[in-house]
């Protein structure tokens, strides 16, 4: 089978030694440079900077003006425009801690978060759909949330990075941080209607290790898939060593079917307040002694699990009552059973699920009893709550013989018990033994409905008892636990599925697949890491796994991963990386072009924790960051690719920035975080005429949006893989089927085309244009509209060619043409000032 | 000449200027952004070689052309018809859809004919383009890695697997520019009976800048995306909006001296005059009637005929590289009407295509290349009247026609089942190598620099196969 290669033509570069590569060297802090005009340097950042500039001899550009400052800051921090009553006070503001001020309440706002995380999807392949041809719905939108929830919190960049690679991994791990681990989920996954649902599989891997070392480490590794790394020091075999580490999430195997592992999900309203009022249950669970007192007629008690060897003990034919405590996510298991499915040997079974009967619904309390041992004769009980949800639960079912089955939770008395059949007046005996949740011990499925969780206190009586938990029915306490219990019951919570990591008990046979061929195997390789990189610490048996993985590259004297994240971090306020190869470190990378400064910055973003918001804090505070953006002729002469930085770089906003800027002008913006993902208007038949809304495909239909969510910001676009929002791929926003570490930048006739015509842009012109009204003058409207497009005033040139303008179109417009300050915005709107930040 | 949009990846991307020479004013080549120049000094570029073809039309049958009832008769295949299929020959295969053990052989329910001067043997079902059958170039040795339709069509396109990679009308434009700064340099034209989705990286431009990725000429609504005006705006209306964007952009040139803006001026200009080119290129209707009648062309509807017509003006005009899909050609049961019915679409089209082309002396610059992601299987997916054929990508079929190729000849062949291609084997890195080619581009030399790494559409494969030139 064929494979790509990656290396085609050697340059002529200079070959350097593998060791000493400065990027696999660990980055040191060295003493910061001399500087002749210190006046200048605010900063680290600025003292590296200049003394680069005194070398070369080349002078600093101006401080640039307020206006563009904080249309600047606004941008990269926050990724929308400055409403213009925060450009007015900031222009007002002459003291000179107001741009620190303003960069800290730019850190603060919930829209820094989304800002942070539409370049950090650009890694992640985050999208809505699976890929390939079928390219169907999955629910990622919570692993979005979680994302910009954590750079809005200023998640450390480890804590960050480590959630992410093995959040289901993490000893303890919450919800959240399972949600994180959908970041490697991402990796697109075909239908699988194939005979090489395996090929897919090691697809989705190879994806894996591509994405993880284009984000972490700054490296190709994906050039080693098939052969030695031809210029970085990493063989084949060190490729599946790695490999090895991403081959153990189950998939194929019962339960995950293609599709993999998944955890359902909730997030809604109605899902805080049932988490609210689960912790309320707890707190008063706690406070009511359940369980603790002893009945009459109590024949055995146990504290775990077990099969009762002697099997003609507990042959009840008559009233019973069982007791237990458990703790379970398991969706089916059986408490007590005397019973033989096989063997025609039936009396009683009391569990969960219903041992997976069509009828009975998982997670809830059953119960069965029979009068005949050999077919069933007799009635079964169906519980309405769930008891499977991982918390501690005093459960109990009462069998008055021909007359009644009940269920208690918690010593509340379920109400809702379904029943069905004839409740026998005499139970048959079965000569199995009893079992305590262990499963059966005596059929040939010996461990069928094994009790998952934990099971303590169970008890069994020969009557049926009144009160089983034992609690004091009319005590406010257990009045309030009753009342909050039966909100609970009635509370529907919409619950997602949510693809996420899990991780085998024991590890897949890796091989080495020789050519890259999935089918071509050749040595078996276990779990490692690339020798040219420090050692990685085995927490567990004899070979890392995917945690120790991701915490290795927070460890001591790792070179690469702080150097590749700060350099993201530049990147994202100067346009640039300190080495432009954002995910190329390599011996063929780009070399930094300012080593020091770059070292530097890694040593301070480890030493401080790994703190995000710090390093932005930082830059954006710096004289670096506070240049003009004006290409002066000399720089343009000496400097035409701005590597010194003695301006600040002008650079064109992503697509979802020049949609997000359109509504934020329009008055429109939705300011709402989260939540699944909205379809702002797109024209008709665009699937269609591709054929991707057939059945057994995708089977998707674009509706769209209203109301507030046609207003939303683009980062809650659906993210359609195959393909795209067309407002969003003309400006080039990446597929995301695979990891993009630098987008490009383009510049075409049908942007022009969608910034002049494109519905919801168009609407957005007509907004701003009534939005002016508020203003009677001419020339007052002008100005206002210019406060909100550039964040400034126009000059007297500007003004008279807006006005002269608005005057022609006065005297020649057809009726019904609309108004002139649409035009005029549509015009504004659409100018490269707008398109750029400066 | 400055590129017009800062992309530094393209500023440290000094290969392609170095093989195509400083005289490239030829970073033109931004596909629907070809932009900087007008037409009257857009030059050609200086190629490896002498460039026989200067644009190319490929005829994409998606979803897999059987070869053995179109172009590569089997008569073994109808003797041995019902009988299983020898073991040793699919041993060890896999095949999407076929699940029993013993596939039977199937032969062909058409009759084939040889054709013209060369004596060509094409199937009843193409009898138009049977009638041009000594311009083509028959490959009935082509062979491809990948069963799956996505990643073999991709691989077609890409020379990859995988996504991600540069489609060959996205090299050819970015290697080319584009003759008619008005136009895309690579269009995308679609039609045909919907089985598979069309995928946007078919077309895509993988990791080179997206401006050279296909454009989708639509044949319903906006032919361009946002063609039109909105409502209430007239077009002297735009154009005072023009005219004003252009002014106060210069003027914040002035100010901050970023050729860009003078590339985004271009970009609104070229848009608005692109409101009245393209609807105008795309109405078929002022084509004189016998031609439209010789295409099977009817204006307002959605189909190949149409496709094949306006991939003329296309092509005529200038634009690099014309991508018509037809769509419907997985007939894994009913091929007995499947196939005759897909091949009724495009017969007459085809043939009027090359014919119009050879009339107006464009078919000597103009690569046409016919062909889908692989082929079918000799064996027989289902049985009865209702079967059908599985994929096949060890030995299919593709022809050429036009630019720089040697017309009437058949070159290489399958073994007696028409299952392995067995003499002069082409692989589908060679077909590319060979399109490279006739473009006069070097497909060696032909790289792209990224992350670090040169690319090229070949990967380290691909020979040129020198029997199918001039």
């Amino acid at each position: 089978m064929f494979r790509l290669s990656c290396y085609l033509i050697l340059l002529s570069l200079p070959v350097l030694a593998e060791a000493e590569h400065w990027a696999f060297i660990p980055p040191k802090s060295s003493v910061l440079p001399k500087v002749r005009d210190s006046s200048w340097v605010r900063n680290e950042i600025d003292q590296f900077i200049l003394a680069k500039l005194e070398t070369e001899g080349i002078v600093p550009s101006k401080e640039a003006d307020r206006s563009a400052l904080v249309r600047r800051l606004s941008l990269d921090l926050t990724g929308l425009p400055p409403s213009t009553n925060l450009v007015l006070n900031f222009i007002r503001d002459d003291s000179p801690k107001a741009h620190a001020r303003l960069v800290e309440r730019l850190l603060a706002s919930p829209h820094f978060g989304e800002r942070q995380a539409q370049d950090w999807f650009d890694l992640a392949r985050f999208a809505d759909t699976s890929g390939y041809a079928a390219d169907r719905t999955r629910n990622v939108w919570p692993y979005r949330d979680w994302v910009i929830g954590a750079f809005n919190s200023n998640m450390p960049f480890n804590r960050f990075s480590i959630d992410q690679l093995a959040g289901d991994m993490v000893p303890n791990s919450t919800q959240e941080q399972l949600v994180a681990s959908a970041f490697h989920r991402n990796a697109m996954q075909a239908k699988g209607n194939n005979p090489r649902k395996e090929e897919f599989r090691i697809k989705g891997i190879v994806d894996r290790l591509e994405t993880t070392g284009r984000t972490w480490l700054g490296l190709t590794l994906e050039c080693a898939e098939c052969h030695d790394h031809k210029h970085d020091p990493i063989s084949q075999q060190e490729y599946y060593e790695l490999f090895a580490i991403f081959n153990n999430v189950p998939h194929l195997g019962v339960g995950y079917g293609v599709h993999g592992p998944m955890m359902s999900y909730s997030s809604s309203e109605s899902g805080l307040k049932q988490q609210r009022l689960l912790q309320r249950l707890a707190l008063l669970r706690k406070k009511i002694p359940l369980g603790q007192s002893k009945h009459e007629g109590l024949m055995e008690e146990w504290d775990k699990p077990e099969h009762i060897k002697d099997s003609a003990l507990f042959n009840l034919t008559g009233s019973m009552t069982i007791t237990a405590e458990i703790q379970t996510t398991g969706a089916i298991g059986d408490i007590v059973s005397k019973y033989d499915w096989k063997a025609g040997q039936r009396s009683y079974v009391f569990g969960i699920g219903g041992e997976g009967d069509e009828k009975a619904d998982p997670g809830k309390l059953f119960a069965w009893f029979s009068s005949d041992a050999g077919t069933f004769n007799g009635a079964v009980a169906y519980g309405s709550q769930r008891v499977d949800d991982g918390r501690e639960h005093h459960v109990a079912m009462v069998f008055e013989a021909g007359k009644a089955v009940q269920f208690f939770v918690d010593g509340v008395e379920d109400k809702e018990v379904r029943i069905e059949g004839v409740i026998p007046k005499t139970l048959a005996k079965s000569n199995r033994s009893l079992s305590i949740g262990a499963g059966y011990d005596n059929s040939s499925k010996a461990t069928a409905f094994q009790f998952e969780g934990r099971l303590v206190n169970i008890q069994l009586y020969d009557r049926a008892i009144d009160n089983p938990a034992g609690i004091d029915l009319s005590s406010p306490l257990v009045m309030e636990y009753q009342k909050l219990a039966r909100q609970l019951s009635k509370l529907v919570v919409p619950v997602i599925t949510v693809p996420v990591m899990d991780e085998l008990p024991e590890p897949r046979d890796t091989h080495l697949f020789i050519r890259g061929d999935f089918k071509n195997k050749g040595e078996k390789v276990t779990a490692d890491t690339p020798k040219i990189l420090p050692a990685i610490h085995v927490s567990n048996g004899q070979h890392p796994n995917r945690l120790d993985f991701a915490r290795w590259l927070f460890s001591d004297n790792q070179p690469l991963t702080a150097r590749v994240a700060v350099n993201r971090i530049w990147r994202h306020h100067f346009g640039e990386g300190l080495v432009r190869t954002m995910a190329d470190f390599g011996l063929y990378g780009d070399r930094p072009s300012h080593p020091k400064l770059l070292d530097w910055l890694a040593v301070r973003f480890i030493e401080s924790g790994w703190d995000v918001k710090g390093m932005h804090r930082l830059i954006v505070n710096s004289s670096t960051y506070r240049q003009v953006s004006i290409n002066r002729e000399d720089l343009s002469r000496v400097d035409p690719q701005n590597r010194f930085l003695a301006r600040f770089p002008r650079v064109r906003l992503p697509a979802e920035q020049i949609r997000d800027r359109m509504l934020a002008s329009s008055g429109k913006l939705s300011g709402r975080i989260g939540g699944p993902s909205v379809f702002p208007v797109q024209p008709p038949g665009l699937y269609e005429d591709r054929g991707q809304d057939l059945p057994g495909n995708s089977n998707f239909k674009w509706k769209n949006s209203t109301g507030e969510d046609q207003f939303r910001r683009s980062i809650y676009t659906y993210w359609k893989r195959m393909m795209l929002h067309p407002v969003m791929s003309t400006f080039d926003a990446p597929t995301r089927q695979i990891c993009v570490a630098k987008r490009a930048v383009t510049n075409t006739p049908q942007q022009a085309l969608i910034g002049m015509n494109e519905p919801a842009m168009h609407a957005a012109a007509v907004d701003l244009g009534k939005r002016l009204g508020k203003y009677k003058d001419d020339i007052a409207k002008v100005r206002f509209a210019y406060l909100i497009c550039f964040s400034r005033i126009p000059d007297q040139q500007e003004l008279e060619h807006c006005l002269q303008f608005i005057g022609k179109q006065r005297q020649q417009r057809a009726v019904g043409e609309g108004d002139e300050w649409t035009a005029l915005a549509a015009v504004l709107l659409n100018l490269d000032e707008g398109l750029s930040r400066e | 000449m400055k590129p017009i949009s800062v992309q530094s990846e393209f500023l440290a991307n000094q290969t392609r200027r170095a093989f195509f020479g400083q005289a490239a004013a030829g970073f033109g080549g931004l596909a629907l952004g070809c932009i900087l120049h007008e037409q009257a000094n857009a030059k050609p570029i200086s190629s490896h070689f002498f460039p026989r073809a200067k644009r190319v039309i490929s005829l994409f049958m998606s979803g897999g052309p059987s070869h053995v009832d179109t172009f590569d008769p089997k008569p073994l295949l109808a003797k041995l018809d019902g009988q299983p299929m020898p073991a040793d020959i699919i041993k060890n295969h896999e095949f999407a859809m076929i699940k029993t053990k013993e596939p039977k052989v199937k032969g062909s329910p058409w009759k084939f004919r040889k054709h013209g001067q060369s004596g060509t043997e094409i199937s009843e079902m193409f009898p138009h383009i049977a009638s041009v059958a000594d311009e083509l170039a028959v490959v009935r040795s082509l062979y491809s890695d990948t069963f799956n339709h996505d990643p073999a069509v991709t691989f077609m396109n890409t020379g990859n697997v995988r996504f991600g990679w540069p489609s060959l009308g996205a090299w050819a434009s970015y290697g080319l520019g584009t003759e008619n700064s008005n136009l895309p340099a690579y269009i995308v034209l679609a039609s045909g009976r919907n089985i598979q989705p069309l995928l946007d990286s078919y077309w895509g431009a993988g990791f080179l800048p997206p401006e050279y990725q296909g454009v989708q000429l639509r044949t319903q609504g906006d032919p361009v995306l946002y063609l039109k005006n909105p409502e209430g705006v007239s077009r002297e209306t735009r154009q005072d909006q023009i005219n004003l964007l252009s002014s106060l952009n210069r003027s914040r040139h002035q100010l901050v001296n970023d050729p860009v803006i003078l590339a985004r001026i271009k970009q609104y200009e070229l848009a608005f005059r692109m409101q009245v080119a393209v609807p105008e290129l795309a109405d078929i209707d002022s084509e004189p009637m016998h031609i439209r009648e010789s295409y099977g062309a009817e204006s307002g509807k959605v189909s190949f005929a149409n496709n094949c017509l306006l991939a003329r003006r296309l092509s005529e005009s200038g634009v690099r590289f014309v991508q018509l899909y037809e769509k419907g050609w997985d007939s894994h049961g009913e091929i007995s009407t499947q196939h005759p019915e897909r091949c009724r679409a495009v017969d007459r089209p085809i043939a009027a295509l090359i014919s119009d082309l050879k009339q107006r002396g464009l078919l000597d610059e103009t690569l046409v290349v016919w062909g889908g992601e692989f082929g079918r299987t000799p064996m027989a997916q289902g049985s009865g009247n209702g079967f059908g054929r599985d994929h096949h990508p060890h030995g299919f079929t593709v022809w050429m026609a036009g630019g720089g190729i040697r017309p009437g000849i058949i070159h290489g062949s399958t073994d007696e089942f028409g299952y392995f291609a067995q003499k002069d084997k082409v692989h589908v890195h060679d077909l590319n190598a060979t399109i490279l080619h006739c473009l006069g581009i070097n497909h060696e030399k032909f790289t792209y620099r990224h992350q670090g790494r040169d690319f090229r559409l070949t990967d380290v494969h691909g020979q040129v196969i020198q029997n199918l030139l001039v």
